[in-house]
């Protein structure tokens, strides 16, 4: 076992698996494109059913064309790992070099992108494996409470605020809404809150996202002018984790730009060592 | 869905009003690229006139992209990234135009290719959505069409450096960064508006955002290149070349539809014509 695993470890660990990685992730991705194109109906419950449920389903029915996006986890899997056991070895190469010399955190930049990317992958697991999806749709309307399946949470449409467009600009949009804001009464036992929504505007509300699906009436001359919001209620169990993954790597990009642009550094990632650590 | 108020033989189809096309700056642009580049490889002195040509070409690129922007503002103008491209490669090495550099020829020949490729081949235009009226929405298509310009423009300085046979300096590889950086920031944009308008930071209804990843993924395992043993800067110019191409048919080619010749009526109702 232990001599199994000094033959694996260069390997591993190697810049090489990472770029073979990459290209092949490359290749994948492309191939997923034309698989996407022709099957977009197959792919679009992915969003609201998770990894688990979409695998046993849909992918099960259809298992040459989701096949790439198996191979896609496979390859990304490989690539965590390779990331991860690359980019600790060589940190931990750098600081037993630096420890007593300036220069260290400069060397550390690309290597924060590294754990950057990490985070963002385990974020984006935690996210489409447990997506924790109360209801695809909850519709909510003025007078009438509305129960979210599986909670004890119920929502009403309390006031609409919609702006319809008028002027020559864009003639397309004569009439039809231009910005909409909703306010939705929520009650869950005795805490009763008033929230507002709006597109690309979500609000949380004891750990659930209710972002805006669909709203009425759309435009002015519409038959049927009555209010309504269509939400979609979710608990992301990856958000943090995705966001904070973001976060870090553009940190981690801003200080490797500023150390290559305006320090003037090479780009390359400290001392080479061809073929045995990133 | 097509825009009815919004099509390629003006602004209002079937109507009686008079209004040029929206496709006419950008129509003039392709033309102006098209005679820099002819001018450009003609006998001395007849390059020199290639300058004011790709200048004016320039500006009606950034006309016809303004044009646009206005009749969608707030909203997101869909599927116009092949309008957009050929101005932001040309603004960003218009340098080497001016200086009459060693790739002006080369570059004008791209911009002539993909502009025409752009005026005969271009998509249905579609109706604004609700859901691009973010500010995430402009950064994620903005930076996005930067980082295709600077893969572009990587490549084709690679190609130049093939061609001196490593005798300049290799700064493809700083375009190829900047290119890195800023799909990095179209991605993580386009990642918190699907958040924000879809609950998740990926939505599977766009086939288009494989291929980002694609693009995204190749130039991470070309910035890795230089720590393997075996890939001098030859290799790497190869890889950029390689790259430009990639960004071309993953990028440019699906953004593009079906031929149409241009609509003539609508070019001339402008009044330069």
């Amino acid at each position: 076992m232990a001599v199994t695993l000094e033959r694996i470890w260069p390997v591993l660990k190697g810049v090489p698996l990472a770029v073979l990685t990459m290209s092949l992730v490359t290749v994948d991705l492309a191939a997923g494109y034309l698989c996407l194109r022709e099957n977009e109906d197959l792919f679009n419950p992915l969003n609201h059913l998770g990894l688990i449920r979409w695998g046993f389903t849909y992918a099960a029915i259809h298992p040459w064309k989701t096949l790439w996006l198996f191979l896609l986890f496979v390859l990304l899997f490989i690539l965590a790992v390779n990331t991860l056991t690359c980019t600790t070895s060589k940190v931990l190469f750098l600081y037993r070099i630096y420890r007593n010399r300036a220069g260290l955190i400069s060397k550390l930049f690309v290597h924060i992108m590294h754990y950057a990317l990490l985070v963002i992958l385990f974020g984006l697991l935690a996210s489409y494996t447990f997506p924790g999806r109360y209801a695809s749709s909850v519709i909510a309307v003025k007078g009438e409470s509305t129960r979210i399946p599986g909670t004890d949470i119920y929502l009403e449409l309390v006031s609409s605020d919609i702006d319809y467009y008028r002027g020559n600009r864009l003639k397309y949009l004569n009439g039809r809404t231009i910005s909409v804001h909703f306010t939705i009464g929520l009650k869950s036992g005795e805490t009763t809150v008033a929230r507002a929504i709006g597109i690309n505007s979500p609000f949380f509300f004891n750990g659930l996202g209710f972002y805006l699906e669909d709203f009425g009436p759309k435009s002015r001359s519409s038959m049927n002018d009555t209010p309504y919001v269509r939400l979609l209620v979710k608990r992301d169990r990856g958000t943090i984790l995705y966001f904070s993954g973001t976060l870090l790597f553009t940190i981690g990009l801003a200080l490797y730009l500023f150390r290559v642009f305006i320090k003037g550094s090479k780009p390359s990632r400290g001392p080479r060592n061809h073929g045995e650590g990133k | 869905m097509i825009c009815p108020a919004w099509p390629r033989r003006g602004w209002n189809t079937g109507s009686k009003d008079k209004m040029p096309s929206l496709h006419a700056p950008f129509a003039m642009a392709a033309i102006l690229y098209t005679m820099a580049w002819c001018t450009s490889m003609m006998p001395s002195p007849a390059p020199a006139a290639s300058i004011p040509l790709f200048v004016l070409a320039i500006l009606a690129n950034l006309l016809s992209d303004a044009a646009r922007y206005y009749h969608s503002w707030p909203f997101l103008p869909m599927y116009q990234m092949p309008f957009f491209l050929p101005s932001l490669v040309g603004i960003l090495l218009s340098g080497s135009v001016l200086y009459q550099g060693k790739e002006s020829r080369w570059l004008l020949g791209l911009l002539a290719l993909l502009s025409l490729g752009a005026l005969f081949f271009p998509k249905d235009f579609y109706l604004p959505f609700w859901k691009s009226r973010t500010i995430f929405s402009h950064i994620f298509f903005l930076t996005g069409v930067m980082a295709d310009a600077c893969f572009i423009i990587s490549g084709l300085l690679a190609l130049s450096y093939l061609k001196d046979r490593g005798t300049t300096r290799p700064i493809f590889n700083h375009w190829a960064i900047w290119g890195f950086a800023l799909d990095t920031l179209s991605i993580f944009s386009g990642e918190i508006w699907s958040y924000l308008g879809w609950g998740s930071p990926v939505v599977w209804d766009d086939p288009l955002i494989t291929l980002s990843m694609s693009t995204w993924f190749y130039y991470g395992c070309y910035l890795h290149l230089d720590l393997l043993r075996g890939w001098g800067m030859r290799r790497r110019a190869l890889a950029a070349v390689l790259g430009a191409g990639l960004v071309v048919l993953f990028q440019w080619y699906p953004n593009l539809g079906p031929f149409s010749p241009p609509d003539i009526n609508g070019l001339m109702r402008w009044p330069w014509l």
